[in-house]
């Protein structure tokens, strides 16, 4: 049945459902709020994704894994919030430095109420610095290269976890990480049209920054303090793919209909060599 | 990655009628050298395949003229997974099973236990794994209880159980590639303990 078909549940399934209610959010919302309240749509679709694979986790969570669906839900209500109200700069700021913090207490609560040693702490403050500034580099892109640019750093960072994940011994984990850049890749998908027929370049959103962030540094977070077998230096390596846009920015031409349609996959281009690299050093620390 | 998988397993036992008479309700520790705790699992239809735990410890009571005033309880480490094949086993410790880094011990008490036979009986408990704990029942066999025929031992004496039982892993939240790999995991014991 097409329903229990991994490839339908965690690919097919976030990108569809993302592209059609980014379609929807962007005609019933309008010029003004539409492009703002997309990102719920990326949110949406990875949650759908998420349920299909996963089921709906038991509530309290018990596992990382299930503490992963509610931190999205959480992360992606209080985006979405920021995005419906009008977004305060100084607040997403404090969000943005906050946010991983909380996010690493609500998945290693377990462990840190059993006490952690000096090692453990450093790691944990390693994740929390490393989460701060893979959300402010998104904020950064979205404001240099609009939406579309910050969307494609998530896609490649989505997928390098995927990579490493799959590398390091989790496969779950690894179909989460490709349901992810599915949702984000249907929204993208929306703001690449829009780009190309329109030349507007639209917003991330704060919904994608925190649902989408959420997602991406619970599942990090998650390789990191649960599963041994993950590549801690190919994580490492992985936040390059934040800094994509600053090598992009050197490379941007003109705005004709040839150059708007190359500077996207160049951008993601850019942004996969480090993803690239980060797989190279997962396999040869997991091995093939 | 392997597409292979997994599962738990349980439990220690304690029994029955028919022992020898010796004194009552003795304390038992189990010696995981000549114990095993294994797991069967049907993958893709094909086959079961087969895995143990190569690190746990646990203890029971048993009472040879009143056996179902015993209990039984078993640590199990869920790191010492084993199926023969070190990169399955990666993956049954990773999170889309065991999470053995998050729950690194899963763990069987007894609630009650029913005298069915001469050598038989029901061992009621609780299976803790994935910080989820649900009842089990699991069919004892009592083979026999006698001192330890080795010199090494200094006669201690020894007895030893076997066990079947079943439990679904969906039940404690492991739902990875179920039901293509099987939902439903068999579980056999044989359990000896030395007299403490």
């Amino acid at each position: 049945m097409l329903l229990d078909d991994p490839v339908f549940q965690i690919g097919l399934v976030p990108l569809l459902v993302a592209f059609g209610l980014a379609a929807f959010i962007r005609i019933i919302g309008g010029p003004e709020r539409g492009p703002r309240l997309m990102g719920v749509a990326a949110f949406i679709g990875f949650l759908l994704a998420y349920t299909l694979f996963e089921g709906v986790p038991s509530f309290p969570p018990v596992t990382g894994k299930q503490k992963l669906f509610y931190l999205v839900v959480l992360a992606g209500a209080a985006g979405f919030a920021l995005d419906l109200t009008g977004r305060s700069a100084s607040l997403q700021r404090s969000m943005r430095m906050i946010f991983p913090g909380l996010a690493l207490l609500w998945l290693a609560w377990r462990q840190l109420a059993a006490g952690v040693a000096l090692a453990e702490l450093a790691t944990l403050a390693a994740l929390w610095g490393g989460g701060a500034l893979a959300l402010w580099r998104l904020e950064r892109a979205e404001t240099e290269g609009g939406g579309l640019s910050a969307a494609l750093m998530l896609i490649v960072a989505a997928l390098g976890i995927a990579g490493i994940a799959a590398m390091g011994s989790s496969l779950s984990l690894a179909l989460l990480a490709v349901a992810l850049a599915a949702a984000a890749g249907g929204v993208a998908l929306w703001g690449y049209g829009v780009w190309l027929v329109k030349a507007t370049r639209g917003p991330f959103g704060a919904t994608t920054q925190f649902g989408g962030g959420s997602a991406l540094l619970g599942l990090a977070y998650i390789l990191v303090l649960f599963t041994p077998q993950a590549s801690r230096a190919a994580l490492l390596l992985l936040l390059l793919v934040f800094f994509a846009d600053m090598a992009a920015s050197r490379l941007r031409s003109g705005n004709t209909l040839r150059s708007r349609a190359l500077g996207p996959i160049v951008f993601a281009a850019l942004a996969a060599v480090p993803a690239l690299a980060a797989l190279g050093l997962a396999t040869l620390v997991s091995g093939p | 990655m392997q597409a292979k998988i997994l599962l738990p397993a349980i439990f220690g036992a304690a029994l029955v009628l028919g022992a020898p008479a010796t004194q009552a309700a003795e304390r038992y520790n189990i010696d995981p050298t000549h114990s095993n705790i294994i797991f069967l699992v049907e993958h893709l239809g094909f086959s079961r395949m087969v895995g143990q735990f190569q690190d746990f410890s646990g203890a029971f009571v048993f009472d040879t003229q009143d056996p179902g005033s015993g209990s039984v309880e078993v640590t199990i480490k869920t790191a010492s997974v084993d199926t023969d094949h070190d990169k399955r086993d990666d993956h049954l410790r990773s999170p889309d099973f065991f999470n053995a880094a998050e729950f690194p011990e899963m763990a069987f008490k007894s609630t009650n236990i029913e005298v069915t036979g001469d050598k038989t009986g029901k061992i009621t408990g609780e299976v803790t794994l994935l910080g989820v704990t649900k009842p089990i029942t699991i069919d004892v066999t009592f083979n026999k209880l006698a001192p330890h025929p080795l010199p090494q031992y200094n006669g201690v004496m020894v007895a030893g159980f076997s066990g079947r039982g079943s439990l679904k892993r969906s039940d404690f939240g492991m739902k990875t590639f179920a039901p293509a790999l099987g939902d439903e995991i068999e579980v056999w014991f044989e359990i000896e303990g030395h007299k403490s």
